[in-house]
C-alpha cells in the first residue's frame, strides 16, 4: 500500500492538466476542422475529389459547374517528395559517414554546425534561392541537357519551360530535408555498441566494410528517415510554392510545372471564398495532407523503435 | 621460456589523453601458449590487448612508442587493417552482430579478408570454426537464425568462432568469459585448450587469477601500467615473487 | 587485396565530395542572399527601416518597416501565448511521467512537430477568421503561437527531466513543497527553458505558410492594432518575390537579408547558450 499523499500534489496536478490538455486539444480541433469542413465537398463530389484531374472554380456548385479535382496535387506532392527523398537520402548518408568515421574531431563539429545551421534556417529564404538561382540554373545546366539527349526516357520527355517544375522542387526540398535525415540516421548509428564496432575492426575490415556492416545494422532507421523524410518534404509550402511552377499537370514528365497541395492551397485559398465548395476542396487536400504525415509518419516510427541494441 | 616469441613487445609506452596507461611494457608471449595477463582493474590490460592488434587506432589522443612485434613484425609500422585480419579477437561481453545470421557472423571476417575464395571453401570454415569453438552441434541446425536467440554463452563461443574464421596465429582474448555461466566457461576454456593443442597461440586478460591458473602456460602480471612479474605459471603460483601478485592471487586487490 | 583498398579509398572520396554538395547550398545561400539584398539596403538607406514600401512606380523602392515591426510583433505575442503552455505541460508530463495525459500530450506535440504549418494556418482561419470575417493581427498570434508551442514543450520537458535527482531530493527533503520544488527545478534549468523558446522564436520568425491566410498582410500602416492584418518578413517575401515589380521584388530580397541575418545571430545566441548549460 502506498502512503497517504498530499493534497498540495492534487491540486499541482490538476492545475498542470489544464493548460496541458490544451496542447492535445489544438491537435484534436486541427483533425476535426479539416475533417468537418472537407465533408460537404465529399458530399457532392464524393471520393472522386481525389482521383480527377480537373479544377473548374465556378459560381455553380459542382457537379454542374464547378468541379474541384485533387489529382494533380497529390501526383505533384508525391513525385516532388519522392525526387526529393531520393537524393537526400544518398547526401544524409554521406554525410553521417563523414560526420561518424571520416572528419577529424574538428571538421566533426564544423559538420555538425553546419547540418544544425540548415535544419533551422526559414524556409522562404530556401524559396526565394530556388527561384532566382536555383530553378534558372537546373533548367541551364541539368533539364535542358536531359531533355535534348535523352528526352526518350519518359521522365525527361517535355521540355522545360521555365525553371519552375516539379524537379526543381524535388532537389530544392532534398536540400531542406538532408539535416533533418541527417539527424535521426545520425542518432541511431551513434547507438551502435562501440563493442561492435570494434568487432568489425578486430575482423581486419577496411572502412568501406565496415561502414557497409554498420548500415546494414540500422537499416530500419534508414527507412524511418526515408519515410519521415517524405512527411517533411510533402508539407513543406513557402519553398515549394516559389519553385514548382503552379498548374494543373499529370504525368511522367518531371520537367513539367505543377501545384503540390500545399502550394494549391496557399496559392488559392484566399479567393477561395469566393466560390461555393472551393474552400472545402481545399480543406480535403489539407486532410489529405494531413492523413499522409499521420500514416508515414507512424510508420518511421516503428521503424525507428525497430532498431535496438 | 625456449619456445621462439609470438608476441614480444619492448618498451612499450602508452599515453592517453597525456595520461600514462602504460609504461615502459617488456614482455614476449611463447609461441603455442596460452598466456594469461593479469591485474587488478585500471591496470593497463585491455588497452596492452588493443595495442597488439590496434584497435587502440580508434582512440582520438592516443599516443604509442615502442615496438610490439608479431611473429617478427613490428604492428605499429604496419597498416593496421593488415595488422588486424592476421588476428582474431573475443571480447569481454559477447557481441555478435544482432542483424546477421548465425552463419553470417562467424563468415563475415572470412568472407572480406578473402581466406575463403568459394562458398563450398567458406561453408567449410564455418564449420570448421564452430566445431573448435564447440557450437556446431548446438546451431548446426539453425545456421540462419538471429544470433539473439542464443543464450550468452553461446554468443559469447559464437564470437570466439567468428574470430576463428579468419584463421588467425593469434588469438586475443578480453576477459571472455567474465559475462558467461560456469558450464559455457568451461566448454570455453576447453575449446581453448583445444586450439592450443593445434598450435595457436592465445593471449588472454582475465582478472580471475583460479583461471589464469587453471588454464594459462604463463602469467603476466600488470600493475599500475608496468610488468610486475611474468614467468611459467607453476613458478608464479606457487612462489609469486612480487608483493603485488600475492595480494592479486589471494583475491585482494 | 589492392582492389579492397582502392574501393575504400573511392568510398572515402565519393562521401567526402556528396557531403560538400549536401552543404554547399547554405553557403551560396548566405552568399547570393546577401548579393541581391545588401544593395537594396544600401540603396533606401535609412529608409529602408523606417518606411513602408513605395509605389511601384516610384523610383525607388521603400522600406519594410512595417513587415519589421509586424514580425517582431508577432513573434512577441506568439511567444506570450506559447510560453506559459508549452511549459506548464513540460512540467506537467516530466512530473507525472506515468499519467495518461502525459502520453496524450507527448504524442500531440510530437505530432503537431510534424504538421505541415499550412494546416495551422487552416485551423486559426476557421477558428478565427471565418467566424469574425476578417484577419487579424490576433489571428497570426495563435497561428505562431501553435507551430511553437511543440518546439518549446520538447525542449523544456527535456531540460526538466535533466534536472540530478539529489537535487529534488534535497528539495523535498528540506519540506519545500512540489510547486515549490518546480520553481527550482525551472530556476536550475532556466538556461534549457531559455533554448527552449529561443528555438521556438526562431521557428515562428521564419514561418509564412501560417500567416497566408490569418495575418494576411498590411502594407500600407506601420501597425493597424491587434484586430487588423499585419505585415510580417516572411510573408512580405513570400508575396513580393512572386509580383513582377522591380521595386517590390527588391524589398523582398532585402528583407530576406534582413530575415537572414535575423536568424543567424538567433542561432548563434542559442548555440552559446546552450554551450555554457552546466549542471
Amino acid at each position: 500500500m502506498r502512503p497517504k499523499g498530499s493534497r498540495h500534489d492534487f491540486i499541482v496536478f490538476y492545475s498542470l492538466a489544464a493548460p496541458t490538455s490544451i496542447v492535445v486539444l489544438i491537435l484534436l480541433l486541427m483533425l476535426a476542422t479539416q475533417l468537418g469542413l472537407s465533408l460537404p465537398v465529399f458530399g457532392v463530389q464524393g471520393l472522386s475529389t481525389l482521383t480527377t484531374t480537373i479544377w473548374r472554380p465556378s459560381y455553380t456548385p459542382p457537379p454542374d459547374g464547378a468541379w474541384y479535382g485533387l489529382l494533380p496535387a497529390i501526383w505533384g506532392t508525391m513525385t516532388s517528395a519522392v525526387i526529393a527523398v531520393f537524393l537526400a537520402t544518398i547526401l544524409s548518408l554521406s554525410l553521417v559517414v563523414v560526420i561518424e568515421e571520416v572528419a577529424s574531431r574538428r571538421f566533426r563539429e564544423v559538420f555538425s554546425t553546419i547540418v544544425d545551421l540548415m535544419a533551422g534556417m526559414p524556409t522562404v529564404i530556401f524559396g526565394v534561392w530556388g527561384l532566382a538561382f536555383l530553378g534558372p540554373t537546373l533548367e541551364k545546366w541539368i533539364m535542358d541537357p536531359l531533355h535534348s539527349h535523352l528526352s526518350f526516357i519518359p521522365l525527361f520527355s517535355c521540355e522545360p519551360l521555365s525553371g519552375a517544375t516539379v524537379f526543381t522542387a524535388g532537389i530544392l526540398l532534398s536540400v531542406m530535408i538532408v539535416p533533418f535525415m541527417v539527424a535521426i540516421i545520425q542518432e541511431s548509428y551513434r547507438a551502435i555498441p562501440m563493442t561492435l564496432k570494434e568487432a568489425a575492426w578486430s575482423l581486419g575490415m577496411t572502412r568501406y566494410e565496415y561502414v557497409k556492416l554498420n548500415i546494414n545494422m540500422i537499416k530500419p532507421a534508414i527507412a524511418s528517415a526515408l519515410l519521415l523524410g517524405f512527411g517533411r518534404a510533402s508539407s513543406e509550402t513557402a519553398a515549394v510554392t516559389l519553385v514548382v511552377g503552379n498548374s494543373f499537370n499529370i504525368g511522367y514528365c518531371i520537367f513539367q510545372p505543377a501545384y503540390t497541395i500545399s502550394s494549391l492551397i496557399a496559392n488559392q485559398f484566399t479567393e477561395a471564398q469566393d466560390f461555393p465548395y472551393m474552400m472545402n476542396a481545399l480543406f480535403a487536400g489539407g486532410l489529405t495532407l494531413l492523413v499522409i504525415g499521420i500514416i508515414v509518419n507512424s510508420i518511421g516510427i516503428i521503424y525507428l523503435r525497430r532498431v535496438r541494441f | 621460456m625456449q619456445a621462439r616469441p609470438a608476441v614480444e613487445i619492448v618498451n612499450l609506452n602508452v599515453k592517453i589523453g597525456g595520461k600514462s596507461i602504460l609504461k615502459n611494457v617488456n614482455l614476449k608471449v611463447p609461441e603455442g601458449t596460452i598466456t594469461s595477463i593479469m591485474g587488478p582493474s585500471g591496470s593497463g590490460k585491455t588497452t596492452l590487448l588493443r595495442v597488439i592488434n590496434r584497435l587502440i587506432d580508434l582512440i582520438d589522443d592516443v599516443e604509442v612508442s615502442g615496438v610490439v612485434r608479431v611473429f617478427g613484425n613490428n604492428v605499429l609500422e604496419m597498416d593496421p587493417y593488415d595488422v588486424r585480419k592476421t588476428m582474431g579477437m573475443v571480447f569481454q561481453m559477447p557481441n555478435p552482430f544482432p542483424h546477421l545470421s548465425i552463419y553470417d557472423n562467424v563468415s563475415i571476417g572470412a568472407k572480406v579478408n578473402g581466406v575463403a575464395r568459394s562458398k563450398r571453401e567458406l561453408d567449410e570454415i564455418v564449420r570448421w570454426a564452430l566445431i573448435k569453438a564447440m557450437l556446431w552441434d548446438e546451431v548446426k541446425d539453425r545456421l540462419k537464425d538471429p544470433p539473439w536467440r542464443l543464450s550468452g554463452g553461446q554468443q559469447q563461443r559464437l564470437c570466439l568462432a567468428r574470430a576463428l574464421a579468419l584463421k588467425p596465429r593469434l588469438l586475443l582474448l578480453d576477459e571472455p568469459t567474465a559475462n558467461i555461466d560456469p558450464v559455457n566457461t568451461i566448454k570455453m576454456e576447453d575449446s581453448l585448450r583445444s586450439l592450443r593443442e593445434e598450435g595457436m597461440t592465445i593471449v588472454m586478460v582475465t582478472h580471475m587469477p583460479h583461471q589464469a591458473v587453471r588454464l594459462s602456460d604463463y602469467i603476466i602480471m600488470l600493475y599500475d601500467g608496468s610488468v610486475v612479474e611474468e614467468g611459467p605459471t607453476g613458478e608464479i603460483a606457487i612462489n609469486p615473487r612480487h608483493e603485488v601478485t600475492r595480494r592479486f592471487l589471494r583475491g585482494e586487490i | 587485396m589492392d582492389t579492397r583498398r582502392l574501393k575504400d579509398k573511392i568510398f572515402t572520396i565519393t562521401v567526402i565530395a556528396l557531403s560538400i554538395v549536401a552543404i554547399a547550398p547554405v553557403f551560396h545561400i548566405i552568399i547570393y542572399v546577401s548579393y541581391r539584398g545588401l544593395p537594396v539596403i544600401v540603396e533606401s538607406g535609412l529608409e529602408f527601416f523606417t518606411s513602408i514600401p513605395n509605389a511601384v512606380t516610384d523610383p525607388k523602392p521603400g522600406g519594410i518597416a512595417q513587415a519589421i515591426i509586424g514580425t517582431l510583433y508577432l513573434t512577441a505575442t506568439a511567444s506570450i501565448i506559447a510560453v506559459p503552455i508549452a511549459t506548464l505541460a513540460a512540467v506537467f508530463s516530466s512530473e507525472f511521467p506515468r499519467s495518461r495525459l502525459t502520453h496524450v500530450v507527448r504524442a500531440a506535440s510530437r505530432s503537431l512537430l510534424e504538421v505541415a504549418t499550412i494546416i495551422v494556418g487552416m485551423l486559426v482561419f476557421a477558428l478565427l477568421v471565418l467566424p469574425t470575417g476578417r484577419f487579424t493581427a490576433v489571428a497570426g498570434s495563435v497561428a505562431l503561437a501553435i507551430v511553437m508551442i511543440p518546439y518549446v514543450y520538447t525542449y523544456v520537458e527535456l531540460a526538466m527531466l535533466s534536472v540530478p535527482r539529489t537535487y529534488v531530493d534535497a528539495a523535498y527533503s528540506l519540506g519545500m513543497s512540489r510547486a515549490l520544488v518546480i520553481y527550482h527545478k525551472l530556476r536550475i534549468m532556466r538556461r534549457g527553458v531559455v533554448r527552449g523558446l529561443m528555438i521556438g522564436v526562431t521557428k515562428a520568425m521564419g514561418e509564412t505558410a501560417p500567416l497566408l491566410f490569418t495575418a494576411f498582410g498590411a502594407r500600407n500602416v506601420l501597425f493597424g492594432g491587434p484586430l487588423e492584418p499585419i505585415d510580417a518578413l516572411p510573408l512580405m517575401i513570400f508575396q513580393f518575390i512572386q509580383t513582377g515589380y522591380d521595386n517590390w521584388i527588391k524589398l523582398a530580397w532585402g528583407g530576406a537579408f534582413i530575415l537572414l541575418i535575423s536568424y543567424l545571430t538567433l542561432f548563434i545566441v542559442t548555440r552559446v547558450l546552450v554551450k555554457e548549460v552546466k549542471y
